[in-house]
């Protein structure tokens, strides 16, 4: 047997995106009547390089993890090996036949029977049809879909629409597999499967390339990581050195963990109507943002009231630093305020479940309405994302002394066990 | 392991891409299936199916014929039922103004595709020009039930030339389409001046009166003019092969000939550049 191949081969490849400074870039902007009215105006232009200069070689059979924060790069690189887009500068050198899974369903038709659509989707993501015939059973069997295969996928539930696009893609049979978090897909029990199914794929050697947030994903899948921040690559190599990279790049930039946030300024996200406006969030009584879980987060929220308010209440959602929510937490008293009037909150979190490392935290100020089936449902009045981060160094002995294990035993330390009693069955 | 021969791709800046015609070769089955698509779509949801492919250019031709033939009461190409010279001109010209279209709008009907998956990037219109194909042959059927029922036999000979003439057209207008294609990324206007265009351009071609007549009808410099339009020529071509008294047009069908040899190489240059940025503008 000789020597193992390379099949992908990158050299020194940059992309280049031509940003416009326009204020109010939108498609209309660009259109014919803006130009008549201002032909001369010349949009400002900046360029940005989304992968500057990188450099890598995948030998055959290898399972890499592509890792790095949002605008790291990822995606642009993946587009780059799939063909849609293609460099600025650089090589890439691809051996064997690739294929990308970007998005599941893609070239999906709401009218076409999901019979239909898997010939179709199957075809556009590069199976011969002979290829499709002979893996169709499987496909459909895989998706669980049965009979309503002959249905209008127009009719299938969200469920069942990814369950079969997933099937399709997952029985592509490429020598390069480029998959983009599209594992995230359908209920629990179908994940299961489909990772079942990826690392099915992962030992047949094939050469797999996987882009993901999910570092429990990464590690699952994979035996190598590329880390990529801001179009360079930060680290290529052992899987766990690398998540461990990632990790501490959240963390560094979580350094700097404030006391006192201003948050009037801070940018919303859409999709609630503001009735109240988050203004400032303090901690007292503390020098810094560490906190072992015996102590409570006591901290002043200081916001005003856009109209007038009632029953209003704060729930606030834990992130661990690894982007997997650790849980909710809400007050149950009700508060109110006047028109304009602001109002001061003091808080006191009790972090005693928390295990050690980095969180950071979302706040809502929300109210609940019934729904017309008889559930309560949360109506945000102001919405801040990672409103504020603080570090745990747990001393608490729930664990008996362990070093917390984030991986396999998640982020929350649960009340310890107690033993109620013992006795001896025999001597 | 034996040496397996694995193909090689290589991705470069600039579009450098020596497999480009290998590529599209290897991706016809997804141009078939793509056909397959439209016409399944285009018919599935309506009620008398692939009746739509007849209704509507039988409807145009009724219309047509009572304005230009009954009321202005144009003469047609010789001996020919107006009703069948009509038809058989609109047939000549939806595949070109429909060719032209499929080419022109691609990248916006399938962006959301191209976005996601690599296929060489004329695959997608390639597929839908051949769903056109498959649509004319049933309003070809409607113009053979016509001739039939006009007992007016069409020249069995010059039928052999039918297919050329209607590949030609759909060349002509796909050709066209390939060079507008870039200039719809960035800047959408073409899509609002298109349909106005293409209607425009149905009255100066020769779809709903005839060649002979309103050439001999101009003077001579405007009727040379008239020539330059490159679908006059293969619009009337069509016609000569399906109605026995039409009369060959040499000059204008080599005009239109020498068009297609010039915009689609011109067409496909200009699309390749096109492909190649376009993921980055949409």
């Amino acid at each position: 047997m000789g020597e193992i191949p390379t099949v992908i081969k990158a050299e020194h490849i940059g992309k280049k995106y031509i940003i416009k400074h326009n204020r109010e870039t939108t498609a209309s902007s660009s259109n014919l009547a803006s130009r008549l009215l201002k032909p001369f105006k010349r949009q400002p232009k900046e360029d940005f390089w989304a992968l500057k200069d990188i450099s890598f070689e995948i030998k055959q059979g290898e399972r890499v993890g592509i890792i790095g924060k949002n605008g790291a790069g990822k995606s642009t690189l993946l587009k780059l090996l799939s063909r849609i887009t293609e460099p600025t500068q650089g090589r890439i050198e691809l051996l064997g036949r690739a294929s990308a899974m970007l998005e599941v369903g893609t070239g999906f038709n709401p009218e076409l029977t999901g019979r239909e659509n898997v010939y179709l989707n199957g075809a556009i993501l590069g199976m011969p049809k002979a290829e499709i015939d002979a893996k169709f059973d499987q496909i459909v069997a895989f998706s669980e879909i049965g009979k309503f295969i002959d249905t209008p996928v127009k009719h299938y539930s969200s469920g069942m629409y990814v369950r079969l696009a997933f099937s399709v893609a997952s029985h592509l049979d490429p020598d390069i597999l480029i998959i983009d978090e599209v594992l995230a897909v359908g209920d629990q029990k179908f994940r299961q499967k489909c990772m079942d199914r990826m690392n099915e794929i992962a030992e047949s050697n094939k050469t797999i390339l996987v882009v993901s947030h999910q570092m429990s994903v990464v590690r699952e899948l994979c035996d190598r990581v590329i880390l990529l921040q801001d179009g360079n690559i930060l680290f290529d190599g052992d899987i766990e050195e690398g998540v461990q990279k990632y990790l501490d790049l959240n963390l560094n930039m979580q350094k700097d963990m404030p006391r006192f946030i201003v948050l009037s300024e801070r940018i919303r996200s859409d999709g609630f109507s503001q009735r109240i406006q988050m203004l400032e969030f303090s901690v007292s009584k503390k020098n810094d943002m560490c906190f072992s879980n015996e102590e409570p987060l006591q901290a002043d929220l200081k916001w005003k009231a856009l109209e007038d308010v009632q029953n209003v209440y704060i729930r606030i959602i834990f992130t661990f630093q690894d982007n997997t929510t650790l849980g909710m937490a809400c007050t149950t008293e009700p508060l109110s305020a006047k028109n304009n009037e602001e109002k001061t909150t003091a808080l006191n979190i009790d972090l005693n479940c928390f295990a050690s490392g980095i969180y950071s935290a979302d706040i809502y100020l929300y109210t609940t309405v019934q729904t017309e089936i008889f559930t309560w449902r949360p109506d945000n009045y102001d919405v801040i994302d990672h409103a504020f981060s603080f570090e745990i160094n747990h001393t608490g002995n729930n664990a008996n002394n362990l070093e917390w294990h984030h991986q396999g035993w998640g982020h929350a330390v649960l009340p310890r066990i107690i033993i109620s009693g013992e006795h001896c069955e025999k001597n | 392991m034996e040496a397996e021969i694995l193909q090689k791709t290589i991705i470069e800046p600039n579009g450098k891409n020596a497999q480009y015609w290998k590529d599209i070769w290897r991706y016809k089955g997804l141009a078939a299936t793509f056909a397959m698509r439209d016409i399944t779509v285009r018919y599935k949801q309506t009620v008398i199916g692939l009746g739509w492919a007849v209704i509507s250019p039988v409807v145009t031709m009724l219309l047509m014929s009572f304005l230009f033939g009954t009321v202005a009461k144009l003469p047609s190409d010789g001996t020919a039922p107006y009703q069948v010279m009509v038809y058989a001109g609109l047939i000549a010209w939806n595949l070109f103004a429909r060719g032209l279209t499929i080419a022109a709008t691609t990248f916006l009907t399938n962006a959301a595709l191209l976005k996601k998956v690599y296929f060489p990037r004329i695959i997608a219109p390639l597929g839908q020009a051949a769903a056109l194909l498959i649509d004319t042959l049933i309003s070809l059927g409607v113009l053979f039930i016509m001739l039939a029922i006009f007992k007016y036999p069409p020249p069995w000979g010059r039928l052999l030339f039918l297919p050329v003439f209607m590949f030609l057209s759909l060349l002509l207008g796909f050709s066209v389409g390939l060079v507008l294609a870039p200039g719809n990324i960035k800047h959408r206007d073409l899509n609002h001046i298109l349909p106005f265009l293409l209607q425009a351009g149905q009255y100066v071609t020769p779809v709903v009166y005839s060649f002979t007549y309103i050439t001999s009808s101009m003077s001579k410099n405007t009727a040379i003019m008239y020539m330059f339009n490159p679908a006059a020529g293969v619009v009337n071509a069509f016609k000569w092969s399906i109605i026995s008294s039409n009369s060959f047009h040499w000059p204008s069908f080599l005009i239109a000939l020498v068009w297609i040899a010039i915009l689609l190489p011109l067409g496909i240059l200009r699309f390749r550049k096109g492909e190649r940025t376009f993921v980055d503008l949409v």
